[in-house]
């Protein structure tokens, strides 16, 4: 039957039929697609929904924009693990993790997983980069994830990985006390080619360091709102582009807090214009720390923790000291000029955002340690 | 003479204070040190040999607190400072000593 023939009335007729059945059927396809939405969503939640924080592309302190990105990591870290029972660390973007970074990392997620046991971990692990020589693939960020002991605290599985002898000699412990065995053993395992006279010195700084942050750092609760109980320390040891490199890191409140609670700010003030400083910046308290001496009206025995910490900068020319402390950062370093005559650097930095604690870093040349 | 050798207290010295960590300057005062300054006097022999290093706080306290909580009097610490002896080290005897000489000028300026 042609189309024009058929009667205008059965037409409307059919046309009506036609309209009601796709509204009909739409609304019944569009609920169940919406149902089916909706029981989708839910069973993701209760199964494999994930709280996901994104790894920067470089955990790094020593940049400031790295930096900023790395604090921002660690806070989203904290809100995620405070917050989901499932968490997703992402490091898909992730290509280098330097030392202090690196450390304060893993502090942080210690400190995390301890004070929220039930929180699963999953992560995506960083990328496989190839060598730009031969084209090699190369496992560096997950071997150092590896060895710092990220799998291990989070309960991911391992992989085996091909064993870099830059990375496989890194080390790290942590502890509450400060327990000198622990950072001898530490100091013992990273090199046994270091000089008795090397690891006496490397010793001095690192248990006067722990000592500092057991007695110091933790006066009160750190302010990152999570209100947890926990006064450890930790310790790095590695090699590191032919430099050992020892770092000793705690979450309290840093020293720009610490220091007008041990020091009257008359004491401060002397110290601060001897070195030319406002004081008003957390890179320039840390600095004043250094050269800070209980007076002898508050134990004048005290407080020579500063220059054990420095000393190494005595001894060895290649040396460095580096100490982060919430937003402030201070260099110091040996520089030898043409004429052989030795003079110190310090630099400060101010960072935008606050690390919540503090990281001594010491790195000395390795064959200056030989000798 | 009597030797004491810090090694057989602890291959690994620790903080200043008992509270801070164990083998610490004040529990090596107080348990090895003063009993061995109560029987011989200034006539011991400190050996800082044979250790992993130490740390000041832990010498300052040791030695020092010595003279702080009158332990001993300032002619038995005169004694002591000339029987610190390391080989590996001579500047540790050397910072011992000043310790030592440090707290006794301390002791006298609180006294006078």
């Amino acid at each position: 039957m042609k189309k024009a023939s058929i009667d205008k009335e059965l037409k409307n007729k059919i046309d009506q039929k036609r309209h009601w059945r796709t509204v009909r059927n739409g609304t019944e396809e569009r609920r169940q697609r919406l149902n089916n939405k909706r029981s989708r969503r839910q069973k993701a939640k209760s199964d494999g929904w994930h709280d996901e924080v994104k790894a920067p592309p470089l955990i790094n302190l020593y940049d400031e924009k790295d930096h900023e990105r790395t604090v921002d990591f660690l806070k989203s870290l904290r809100r995620a693990v405070s917050r989901s029972k499932k968490v997703r660390i992402c490091f898909r973007d992730t290509k280098q993790i330097t030392v202090s970074a690196g450390l304060l990392f893993i502090s942080e997620l210690d400190r995390l997983v301890r004070a929220f046991p039930d929180v699963k971990f999953s992560c995506i692990r960083p990328p496989v980069q190839h060598s730009s020589k031969f084209g090699n693939e190369t496992y560096t960020v997950e071997a150092v994830l590896n060895q710092i002991g990220f799998f291990q605290l989070t309960k991911i599985k391992q992989r085996q990985l091909p064993i870099y002898p830059n990375v496989s000699c890194w080390k790290h412990s942590q502890g509450t006390v400060a327990e000198g065995e622990i950072a001898g053993k530490l100091l013992n395992h990273v090199d046994n080619e270091l000089s008795p006279a090397a690891k006496r010195r490397l010793y001095r700084g690192a248990i006067e360091a722990i000592s500092n942050c057991v007695d110091h750092a933790y006066p009160s609760a750190r302010p990152d709102g999570l209100d947890l109980d926990d006064k450890r320390w930790w310790m790095f040891v590695g090699i590191m582009m032919g430099r050992l490199v020892v770092a000793v890191c705690d979450l309290g409140v840093g020293i720009p807090t610490t220091v007008p609670q041990k020091h009257s700010w008359d004491k401060i003030r002397v110290v601060l214009e001897k070195l030319k400083l406002k004081g008003t910046r957390d890179s320039e308290m840390i600095h004043a720390s250094t050269y800070l001496r209980s007076s002898r009206t508050e134990q004048s025995h005290r407080g020579k923790g500063g220059k054990d910490i420095r000393d190494l900068l005595n001894h060895y020319p290649g040396a460095r000291l580096t100490i982060y402390s919430n937003k402030g950062c201070f260099h110091d370093k040996n520089t030898t000029l043409l004429t052989g005559q030795k003079y110190k650097v310090g630099a400060l930095n101010e960072q935008k955002k606050s690390i919540l604690g503090t990281i001594i870093e010491w790195s000395v040349p390795l064959e200056e340690l030989a000798a | 003479m009597k030797t004491i050798r810090v090694r057989e207290f602890t291959e690994f010295p620790g903080p200043r204070y008992r509270d801070l960590g164990p083998y610490s300057g004040e529990e090596f005062r107080e348990k090895i040190l003063v009993p061995a300054i109560k029987e011989h006097g200034g006539n011991i022999t400190i050996d800082l040999d044979g250790t992993f290093g130490y740390g000041s706080s832990f010498l300052e306290e040791a030695f020092g607190g010595l003279i702080r909580n009158k332990s001993i009097t300032t002619e038995q610490a005169n004694e002591l400072a000339s029987h610190i002896i390391s080989e590996e080290d001579p500047s540790l005897a050397e910072e011992v000593r000043s310790y030592l000489t440090d707290a006794s000028s301390n002791s006298q300026e609180d006294w006078l």
